[in-house]
């Protein structure tokens, strides 16, 4: 090996990201060569000096406070987690409920019964499509519809995160007329679908539940697959879908600047 | 349709019945919490570290592991138990902060960095009169403080991999899953990143006279 081979090697050695016969080699031509030994001396008393700003970040009182309102934000979650817990106010009902069985049995049933249609009211006909564009198979349509839709223009809309729009297509869903706008990059696949406030509603599930992001409001709702975004953009509903639990879900703004941001859910 | 308008004042009961069937996998909460502190909490100090040097401030590094925490929390169910906790928050913690903290602007330091040699310092140190043991003077005269500001001034890209790897001793393979990045390009970013840190610091080295630039 010579010095310009052990050089281009030196970082991988350093790190130990080197195979064992690149090692091996590295170390034979280190032993062997004065000037690349200074060299690499030099390279890892560097590393180590950045490696001692660890040392000098140890514990603190700050890192007690900051654990503190990490507890209070999963005691937060917690009780968002449990509907279980009645205000003293229903105790009187529920005691009564829970005396009248059968009739719970029945509202019981009626409940799954109500979320079900819910679901497939808002949610399941979205969800679907979206998991369509995700199977293997699926091919983009050729007639691709304009990607201008209810005065707002969709191309340009994931440019800036790296999404390329790759479909544009008609889509009766939820009992309306909606457009399916599929973005794609290297590892993700995001549907978004557009459709007149007119004709749809933000679902109540999610509009129990707003978040403000830039002045902006957003609805949020987790589905069997997937996690669904909506908003409201001049006079249309605009969902974005996502399966994807590390990726934050994009908040859409086509007639803005900036067109697309990730948006941290709560 | 009646039904719907009263069922929301009798939840407290329907919602027992509806649990049992929609969640049965789900742990019981107290034991997901319970979990979810033993095995998650204890990365804190090293998140909020990272943390620190990613978004440069204190109340912006808190808020960064607080999101962290808060959405590893809801994903919980999610990860994969006896897989890599530390490299689990930490990807959640960089989606954040490439999502929401990353400044969109490019630094102009960029368009620079290949002009600047490999093995820089050495290079310099090298060709100025203290020949011998050139690592000596930085290790006598370079503070904390210079090794901060040198990593701080890193762009973005390049600083999110260079502590990942520097300060937290994740492999190539670890960082490019934890930054969504080729393993190529983790490689690259590095190595330009090492370049752009001891042209950093040797800039400073030399502002503050602690070693002599080169006579030219």
């Amino acid at each position: 090996m010579n010095c310009q081979e052990a050089l281009d090697l030196l970082y991988d050695y350093i790190d130990k990201e080197a195979s064992d016969i690149d090692a091996q080699e590295v170390r034979k031509h280190l032993d062997g060569c004065r000037n690349c030994f200074k060299i690499y001396r030099l390279e890892t008393a560097v590393q180590e000096l950045i490696a001692e700003l660890v040392k000098g970040d140890g514990p603190s009182p700050q890192l007690e406070g900051l654990k503190e309102k990490i507890i209070l934000r999963l005691d937060g979650i917690d009780k968002e987690n449990s509907p279980g817990q009645p205000p003293r106010s229903y105790s009187l009902i529920a005691k009564v409920l829970v005396a009248a069985a059968s009739v719970v049995i029945v509202i019981g049933a009626a409940s799954i019964a109500y979320s079900q249609y819910e679901h497939s009211k808002y949610f399941a006909d979205l969800e679907s499509a979206h998991q369509t564009v995700l199977n293997r198979e699926w091919i983009p349509p050729t007639d691709v519809a304009p990607p201008t839709f209810l005065g707002l223009d969709f191309s340009e809309l994931g440019r800036a995160h790296g999404f390329v729009l790759i479909s544009s297509a008609q889509l009766q869903a939820c009992d309306c007329e909606m457009r399916h706008f599929v973005y794609r990059n290297a590892e993700r696949t995001i549907s978004v679908f557009a459709v007149s406030s007119g004709d749809y509603e933000i679902p109540p599930p999610c509009s129990d539940n707003p978040l403000s992001h830039d002045g902006t409001t957003f609805y949020c709702h987790k589905c069997h697959e997937c996690r669904l975004l909506f908003h409201e953009v001049g006079n249309a509903v605009v969902a974005a879908a996502t399966t994807d639990p590390e990726f934050n879900l994009f908040m859409f703004s086509p007639t803005e600047d900036v067109v697309l941001t990730g948006l941290s859910l709560p | 349709m009646f039904l719907c308008l009263i069922l929301p004042t009798a939840s407290p009961v329907v919602a027992v019945v509806k649990g049992g069937s929609v969640t049965d996998r789900k742990k019981s909460d107290a034991v997901k919490r319970k979990e979810f502190e033993a095995e998650a909490l204890p990365h804190m100090d090293a998140l909020y570290r990272t943390a620190l040097r990613l978004a440069k401030n204190q109340s912006d590094a808190e808020d960064l592991v607080q999101e962290a925490y808060a959405k590893a929390y809801r994903f919980w169910d999610k990860f994969e138990s006896g897989s890599n906790c530390r490299a689990w928050l930490f990807k959640i913690m960089t989606n954040i902060f490439i999502n929401e903290y990353r400044s969109k602007s490019r630094s102009p330091l960029q368009a620079n960095i290949d002009d600047i040699d490999d093995n820089y310092l050495y290079g310099q140190l090298a060709s100025s009169e203290m020949t011998e043991n050139p690592e000596q003077v930085l290790f006598s005269k370079i503070f904390d403080d210079d090794v901060k500001k040198a990593i701080e001034s890193l762009p973005d890209d390049f600083r999110l991999v260079a502590v990942l790897s520097f300060l937290e001793g994740f492999s190539y393979q670890e960082i490019a899953e934890i930054a969504d990045l080729q393993l190529g390009t983790v490689k690259s970013r590095l190595h330009r990143g090492r370049k752009l840190l001891q042209k950093q610091l040797f800039d400073y080295a030399v502002k503050n006279g602690y070693i002599k630039e080169k006579a030219t």
